[in-house]
């Protein structure tokens, strides 16, 4: 795993757990407080236990919270899911894909299902209120309510009847009291009524006739201001619970025989309905009621379970997508985080490994991918340790390396090629080499990797010669092409060597022998010349009266001429027989101090200064050569500043530590030196001036050489001339 | 689902009503001295609209019809809610037996009356026309303060009983079979 990652899988993890104890939390406090409020909203209507309110209600809230988390989760996973397809975050494609397809998939057989479901409980539904079943409940209520009526008209018409035969046959008489209730007897049989009573006009009970299958105890006598109201002339019909059975009472008054208008009592008909009827009676009275109750709630009955059907659809089509989201996660979420990996592998992290999160097929793809990953970081590391092998090899190499690719374009510039041709390998690097390498003095090295670039062979060498501002240089160069396995070119390397000192040595000893052999041959002959004039001047020149001075002048020229052959040849046998370097700890502060010396006095005219810069350490130097060498260049100065009448001489030493190098600076304010000649300054025989030997920056080049140093020249500012001279403290 | 539909539906009573109020004048109570600490508050009003044709249509079916007039007297608090001073709530209910062609009317206030009639023209009158006194502690009352008398009427049609657990409980949280009326009020002189 990444360093970086485990630390954050941590955070994300405890993030997750403290965010569902917060849901949890939540959905706990809602059921809390959804139950009973639930239970207030129910109110009075649910004639269920309190419990089992609690119970259900609670289970209603759970349905209900859950419901709207599982909507909420869904809404926000699609959201989110819209929101990364849009800014093309990886596996978002594949997930809406696998998103869509569940969904798909769900909602054409739950959708089918609600459809059928819904049809089914509506034709249900409707069947139950069919128009047969509501006739038949009607046509039932109708025929207990026409049973009642019945019963109440015949009890008036019997009643009436009763009450006209009492009229007639002055019954109400108290005579005939005893026939009256022989007479009500007989009606009673013979009409098959349940009990008839007359009353008197002071709601005095008469005559009593009751059915004997009518339970005597439960028959109560008509109230009295119903039997007022008989009294009162009015027929009426009532009808009465007792016990388990009604009486239908028929009440109509009876008239006196002698008076139409006079009312002498009261006679009440009392049909009985025997319990059985009442009850069943009842029963298709409660069944109309319940049945119209239930009527009533028909829609909202049909509109409960479509309400019912559709969270339960909604339920499947959310836990579809849910379950959709879950497992397009538990696809892609690999498949990203291979993504992932192969980016950071291609942006060069290593290091990057993928938790292995199950242990099938996509586990083993991931353990491959860290396996991968691991062998590819091996390899980088060693072909890293090869490379920085190589690239020490080049930096540290003497010759200059540069390697071009196939289509022109340096691809490896060493540090030894960038001294060497003072220039930096990152202002070179991918840029072609004709670019690179644009200025004139470079054409040797453009020409080379131009014609290695045409030719057939595998190798050119050549001799290059580069001026560059401050020195020219003598360079071996050999272009070799590189091919790859299959021997295809893919470009070239060039090394060369840079010859300019070796050029300059094999020049400075070859010099050295000519020298030597003039010096050898010319200085022989010159000593038998110069005593031989000398003779001839002693021997004749006293003899010559006439042409002597002629003679003498001839001799003394002679004499001379030879003389300063003489010393010419000494200075050809000098250098040709410099005397071997002897290294002795010395100061080169001193030395040039004492060089400097011999100079302050006779040239008062010319300006000397010596800054010592920093303290230069105790070294090994050959004094005299060195003061030599710093003479011949004070020398240059004095003659360089001659036409002047003066000027001045900066002398300047230092010492850089880091490299261990001691340097010499002498400037002058003189005439210069013409760049073009500056290449050829140190070699031997080379002077601007008339009367020169040019053997004196020869003389100087091959001292500074012997002590391993270096000399350099550059023109000083504003005028002048300026020697570089650095000495290398540790040999 | 529209307005339509819903009044199809069930027992949503569409009502309009209407309360006339003939008087609402705070008047000192009677000499009987257990009320002389008292308020009497006669309140006569008139309610219309209360038996729609659904809601006879219930009633014929037998099935109990109750209705409730809510009567409050507040007392207006800025900032906060009214304050409640006195409530008084009439019970109604008619049960109509369609086998006898009776009416059972019950009324709360007159100590639980029961009646039995069997014109329905008398039963309209006897439920519709409100015609009651509130005795108020007149304690509750302070100088110079402000009262208001607001009512309401709610209908409810009893509903089926032994309906499958779920649709009970479902069934309770709706208001089907239910119908209520605005508060109205009007100011205490």
């Amino acid at each position: 795993m990444n360093e970086k990652s485990l630390p954050t899988a941590d955070l994300l993890e405890k993030k997750r757990r403290k965010r569902e104890r917060y849901i949890i939390l939540v959905v706990f406090f809602l059921v809390i407080i959804l139950t009973p409020l639930l239970v207030y909203l129910s109110g009075s209507k649910s004639q269920l236990p309190i419990t089992n309110n609690i119970l259900v209600f609670g289970l209603i809230s759970i349905n209900i919270i859950l419901l709207l988390l599982l909507i909420f989760l869904v809404v926000r996973n699609v959201t989110k899911l819209i929101f990364e397809r849009r800014r093309g975050i990886l596996g978002s494609k594949l997930r809406t894909k696998l998103v869509a397809a569940f969904i798909g998939l769900s909602l054409v057989p739950t959708f089918l299902l609600f459809w059928v479901a819904s049809t089914f409980i509506n034709t249900t539904i409707e069947k139950w209120f069919s128009f047969q079943v509501e006739q038949s409940l009607e046509e039932s209520m109708k025929v207990a309510q026409v049973y009642y009526k019945n019963a109440e008209e015949n009890a008036l018409y019997y009643a009436r009847k009763i009450s006209k035969i009492i009229t007639e046959n002055k019954l109400l008489n108290e005579k005939n009291l005893e026939k009256l209730k022989e007479v009500i007897k007989t009606k009673q049989e013979e009409y098959n009524l349940g009990v008839v009573e007359v009353f008197s006009a002071q709601l005095e009970e008469l005559v009593q006739a009751m059915n004997p299958r009518i339970p005597v105890k439960r028959f109560i006598s008509p109230e009295s201001n119903l039997v007022k109201e008989g009294l009162a002339g009015n027929e009426l019909t009532k009808i009465q619970s007792v016990g388990k059975g009604d009486f239908i009472r028929g009440i109509v008054p009876i008239y006196s025989t002698w008076n139409q208008d006079e009312i002498v009592g009261t006679l009440v008909v009392n049909y009985y309905v025997p319990n059985s009827l009442v009850k069943r009676m009842n029963s298709i009275s409660s069944a109309f009621k319940e049945y119209h109750q239930v009527k009533m709630l028909k829609d909202p009955i049909k509109l409960n379970y479509i309400f019912t059907f559709s969270i339960v659809t909604l339920l499947i089509i959310f836990s579809a997508t849910w379950f959709g989201f879950y497992l397009a996660k538990s696809i892609t979420g690999p498949i990203q985080k291979l993504a992932e990996g192969t980016q950071e592998v291609a942006h060069g992290n290593l290091d990057f490994q993928i938790k292995p999160a199950s242990d099938d097929e996509i586990g083993s793809l991931i353990n491959s991918f860290n396996q991968m990953t691991s062998d590819l970081k091996n390899t980088t590391i060693e072909l890293e340790r090869r490379r920085r092998h190589m690239e020490i090899v080049l930096k540290n190499v003497a010759a200059g390396v540069i390697s071009v690719n196939k289509d022109g374009r340096i691809t490896t510039m060493n540090k030894s090629a960038e001294v060497m041709l003072e220039m930096k390998a990152e202002d070179t690097l991918n840029y072609q080499y004709q670019e690179a390498f644009s200025s004139i003095s470079m054409g040797g090295i453009r020409e080379l990797i131009r014609d290695m670039n045409v030719s057939t062979g595998g190798t050119l060498e050549r001799q290059i010669k580069i001026t560059l501002p401050h020195k020219t240089l003598i360079l071996l160069a050999n272009a070799t092409a590189l091919r790859d396995e299959t021997g295809n070119y893919i470009g070239l390397v060039l090394v060369f060597e840079d010859l300019t000192h070796l050029q300059r040595a094999q020049k400075a000893a070859a010099w050295r022998e000519v020298a030597r052999r003039i010096a050898h041959e010319i200085k022989n002959p010159l000593t038998p010349i110069q005593l031989s004039a000398q003779r001839l001047r002693k021997k004749y020149l006293n003899q010559f009266l006439t042409d002597g001075k002629v003679f003498d002048d001839c001799t003394k020229t002679i004499i001379n001429q030879v003389e300063e052959l003489k010393t010419l040849v000494n200075e050809f046998s000098n250098f040709a027989r410099m005397p071997a370097t002897n290294p002795q700890p010395n100061s080169l502060n001193e030395i040039i101090e004492e060089t400097l010396l011999l100079y302050r006095e006779p040239n008062r005219n010319v300006a000397f200064e010596f800054e010592k810069k920093g303290t230069i350490p105790v070294f090994n130097l050959d004094r005299d050569q060195m003061k030599r060498a710093i003479i011949n260049l004070i020398d240059n100065a004095l003659d360089s500043m001659k036409k002047d009448g003066g000027g001045k001489i900066t002398i300047e030493t230092s010492y850089e530590e880091s490299l261990q190098m001691a340097k010499i600076q002498i400037a002058d304010t003189g005439c210069g030196i013409p760049s073009e000649e500056k290449p050829k300054l140190f070699e031997p025989y080379f002077s601007t001036k008339k009367s020169g030997s040019g053997l004196g920056l020869a003389i100087v080049n091959s001292i500074i050489t012997d002590h391993n140093g270096y000399i350099r020249v550059k023109n000083n500012y504003p005028k002048g001339t300026r020697f570089i001279i650095e000495l290398p403290i540790k040999v | 689902m529209s307005a339509k539909d819903k009044a199809k539906i069930g027992i949503t009573f569409i009502l309009l009503l209407f309360f006339y109020m003939n008087t609402f004048t705070m008047v000192k109570a009677t000499e009987n001295s257990a009320l002389m600490k008292h308020l009497a508050i006669p309140v006569h009003f008139t309610a219309q609209g209360c038996f729609a044709e659904k809601v006879l249509d219930a009633i014929f079916a037998g099935i109990p019809v109750t209705y409730t007039f809510s009567i409050e007297i507040c007392q207006p608090r800025p900032l906060w809610f009214d304050r409640e001073i006195s409530s008084l709530k009439l019970i109604r209910t008619i049960k109509y037996d369609n086998l006898k062609n009776e009416y059972h009317v019950t009324l709360s206030s007159k100590n639980t009356t029961y009646t039995l009639l069997t014109n329905l023209t008398e039963v309209k009158k006897m439920i519709e026309n409100v015609n009651e006194t509130a005795l108020v502690s007149s304690d509750l009352f302070k100088k110079n303060d402000l009262y208001y008398l607001k009512y309401n009427l709610d209908i409810e049609v009893e509903s089926a009983s032994g309906l499958p657990l779920p649709l009970d409980y479902l069934l309770s949280l709706l208001p089907w079979g239910k119908s209520k009326t605005e508060w109205p009020s009007v100011p205490l002189k």
